[in-house]
């Protein structure tokens, strides 16, 4: 029972605090609608998913091919520009200008060689996308260019290996029919040489019972009209007869070989040759015959005996021809197998040479492997190049005006709401002081006090964490007082403008809030939706933070950031009356 | 007849469409006690913010001496002396640095500051107290130093917007003690208080405000014999309001 009525005495407590708390409108709407408005800017703001109004500066070489690639680059949000020079480029980026830097290497040509990315490190959230976009379109790329270039490798592969094997089924037949041939001539040649052989014994024997036969019918001429050996002329005669048979035999023996060979065929040379044979054959038959039954040699006319010999001659000097003939043949078949031997060693050296293009493809070498993957180098280079290795100093912009925002809004609207609340605040009005001095006075109170935290600040900063304030100090500094007095005259705005302690603070803060989650701080601005991303540029946070940058990382002067410095200055400005409207319109509640 | 000190004559003060002032006249004379006394919502802070210069005049004319001063907030304020219900200074700093600090916005030098302190601190008795921080005072010690806050300029008027507000009876009467001394000092006074028995006691001329109007200015003396049946002040008050009606 005592534990139920300490709970009850709890739970009026409770209820008690949370009557004050939302008796008060104004409270109860920021706690109600607050987090519902910061949530819902912070939803629209952080939903967007694709880069856009991004400016990639590109340098090549005059005769380099880029276009592929700044295709593949470029998109509908994303524009590409040209510059002569990649320091340029640089600067510009440097400038905000342009959000990345391409400088292609000067052999760069049919989507093949290297690419340097320079890229605004300082900009930390906005790197990781644009790193992300660009290593994806260039392996995208790269990739295209290996698929296509894969494809005609294959395609030139498969005709190569198409063409070979056509080729080399031709060589092989080729080299069939040449082998083919070359027995049919081997055997031929050798047919021919065989009817040589053949043919030159009784060829030879003729030519000498030719010579012999003259020498006879000479010795027969000078014993004119004495005896003579009929028997001997008779037996020169029956030698030449017998001989003409076996020449018979052998010249168609020859025709045959001849006809059933590649051997040129001319049948009227065989024509002749079986017809001087023949009359040879008869006149002999008929001088034999004649010898035989005339016991006196007188009988036998020398011009008969002469007109034998001549047919004799006749029949040599065909087989003379004959001899002639196939000697020739002979050579020319000898001539035809060397020329097909030839022939066949020209095929072999074709042969050997798609072996050389088999072996060429076949030895492609592994290493290269990586060029025909990623045909694009890609490296990526920071800016400024140190980037990288002090992280603390370029988040140090950021941090810088996170904490301007937060504690300027805070102590300023504390240090007014004090004030205000104080129960000396209603004697400034009696004291003979001009009202501008009170404003005033509190706001270079608040920038007295923000500056000394920031000393400290910059002093650890910079011994800690090796921020160099140094590029462009004055600048700098003046850019950091600008941020301060804004913030400083935003917190003094809601002090006057609301007068409930509580109410106020809990302004102020979403007021900051919503200034750090609308701004490129977590995500950037060009990954944003573009109307979001529009009104955020214009978000003082996100001015004074890219001053900061552009003043510390890059040592730029008021003039290279006039209007961001205008910007503030009109915000100032305005804030400022709006400062001392909120000023007077709470003294006049008093 | 000595002139008057101070003079609102025909004053009128609105808000919206809400007439506050109406017509007002009234004169102070020199070391004067004069007390306002009035209903809630008659009208009696809205009478002295427009004297300290706080609130503009609609109509009317506010004569110090011969000088019309309406709306002069400059010399209004080189005039004034104001204490408000609350004290008002600066709890965090102490008797001096508030003594100090209006001072040098009064444009008192450093010099006179040192011998105003002097001055000022004995009148009030916080001599002993000069290092103490304001919030740290008693009661009776914080209304003491808002007066001398509010006499650091050496206005030769001080209005008074209810001083005794929250005191105990024993310092209320020390109050009045320093009001009566200061009057004493030639400091003409404007007083507003609900302590009717004490501005009948200590005031030399009390106006009666009702409805934006004064119904009635006399010394407390001479109303006691105009009204010698009632018992009390504020009898008398009441009898007055209803008079009016």
């Amino acid at each position: 029972m005592k534990i139920l009525h300490s709970f009850l005495k709890l739970f009026y407590v409770i209820q008690k605090n949370l009557r004050l708390v939302f008796r008060n409108w104004t409270t109860f709407l920021l706690l109600v609608l607050g987090p519902l408005f910061l949530i819902l800017i912070v939803g629209y703001a952080f939903s967007g998913d694709e880069l856009h109004d991004v400016l990639i500066g590109v340098h090549a070489a005059k005769d380099a091919d880029i276009q592929s690639v700044v295709d593949a680059l470029a998109s509908e949000n994303i524009a590409v520009v040209y510059f002569p020079k990649i320091e340029r480029c640089i600067t510009a980026m440097n400038h905000s200008v342009v959000n990345i830097c391409a400088d292609f290497s000067a052999d760069f040509g049919e989507g093949e060689g290297s690419i340097t990315f320079y890229y605004d490190a300082t900009r930390y959230n906005l790197v990781r996308y644009i790193l992300e976009y660009l290593k994806e379109q260039v392996s995208l790329t790269s990739e295209q260019i290996s698929l296509e270039a894969s494809e005609k490798i294959f395609s030139d592969i498969n005709q190569f290996v198409v063409d070979m094997q056509i080729g080399q089924e031709q060589v092989h037949q080729l080299q069939e029919s040449a082998l083919l041939l070359r027995e049919d001539l081997v055997a031929t040649h050798d047919d021919v040489v065989a009817a040589q052989k053949q043919f030159t014994p009784p060829y030879l024997k003729i030519k000498q019972l030719q010579v012999q036969l003259n020498r006879t019918v000479l010795e027969y001429s000078a014993a004119y009209g004495a005896s003579a050996n009929v028997t001997v002329i008779i037996a020169d005669l029956f030698a030449v007869y017998s001989t003409l048979d076996t020449i018979n035999t052998t010249i168609a023996s020859v025709e045959a070989t001849v006809i059933n060979s590649s051997i040129p065929y001319d049948a009227s040379v065989f024509t002749s040759l079986y017809a001087s044979l023949a009359k040879n054959e008869q006149q002999l038959s008929e001088t034999i015959m004649m010898l035989n039954s005339t016991t006196d040699l007188s009988m036998l006319t020398l011009r008969q005996v002469q007109q034998l010999l001549h047919q004799v001659d006749l029949l040599v000097g065909y087989l003379d021809d004959m001899d002639a003939s196939l000697a020739a043949t002979e050579e020319k078949l000898a001539t035809h197998i060397t020329n097909i031997d030839l022939g066949v060693a020209h095929l072999d050296g074709l042969s050997a040479s798609f072996d050389t293009y088999i072996s060429t493809f076949s030895g492609l070498n592994q290493s290269d492997a990586e060029q025909f993957l990623h045909p694009i180098t890609a490296v990526f280079q920071p800016i400024p190049p140190d980037a990288e290795e002090n992280k603390t100093a370029i988040v140090f912009p950021i941090v810088l005006v996170f904490m301007l925002s937060f504690i300027s809004i805070l102590l300023s609207n504390m240090l007014v709401l004090n004030e205000t609340h104080s129960p000396a605040y209603f004697r400034n009005f009696l004291v003979p002081v001009n009202n501008f001095f009170f404003i005033f006075g509190l706001f270079v109170t608040n920038l007295v006090l923000i500056g000394f935290q920031l000393f400290v600040f910059f002093i650890v900063a910079y011994f800690s964490f090796g921020v160099n304030f140094f590029l462009n100090l004055p600048v700098f500094l003046f850019a950091v007082l600008l941020g301060s007095m804004f913030y400083i005259l935003c917190g003094m705005l809601f002090g006057y403008m609301i007068s409930q302690r509580q109410t106020s603070l809990l302004f102020g803060l979403f007021f900051a809030l919503i200034m750090f989650f609308f701004s490129d701080v977590i995500f950037p601005l060009e990954i944003m939706p573009a109307p979001a991303a529009f009104v955020a540029q214009f978000n003082p946070l996100v001015v004074i933070e890219g001053m900061l940058r552009q003043t510390l990382f890059f040592g730029h002067g008021i003039a290279d950031q006039w209007f961001a410095f205008s910007l503030l200055g009109f915000y100032i400005s305005i804030v400022s009356c709006f400062v001392i409207a909120a000023y007077y319109w709470n003294r006049r509640r008093r | 007849m000595q002139q008057p000190f101070l003079v609102f004559e025909n004053i009128s003060k609105s808000f919206g469409s809400k007439k506050v002032i109406k017509n007002l006249t009234l004169s102070i004379h020199h070391h004067e006690i004069f007390g306002i006394i009035g209903r809630s919502g008659a009208g009696k802070s809205t009478l002295l913010k427009l004297l300290i210069g706080f609130f503009h005049v609609d109509n009317g004319k506010i004569i110090f001496q011969t000088k019309n001063i309406t709306n002069d907030a400059t010399f209004i304020k080189q005039l004034v002396g104001f204490c408000t219900q609350e004290n008002s200074f600066y709890p965090e700093l102490t008797v001096v640095e508030n003594l100090y600090y209006y001072g040098r916005l009064y444009g008192l030098s450093g010099k006179e500051l040192r011998k105003r302190e002097q001055e000022l601190l004995g009148v009030v008795g916080l001599s002993h107290h000069k290092d103490v921080a304001a919030g740290n005072l008693s009661g009776g010690m914080k209304r003491r130093l808002d007066f001398a806050i509010s006499l650091v300029h050496y206005p030769p008027l001080l209005i008074l917007d209810e001083p005794t507000t929250g005191l105990d009876p024993i310092t209320e009467k020390t109050i009045w003690e320093l009001i009566k001394d200061l009057s004493k000092q030639g400091i003409s006074i404007i007083i507003i208080s609900h302590m009717l028995d004490y501005m009948e006691k200590y005031c030399d001329t009390v106006g009666f405000l009702a409805d934006g109007q004064i119904l009635l200015t006399a010394s407390p003396s001479s109303l006691r014999k105009k009204y010698p049946h009632k018992d009390t002040f504020a009898d008398i008050f009441q009898h007055i309001l209803e008079e009016s009606r």
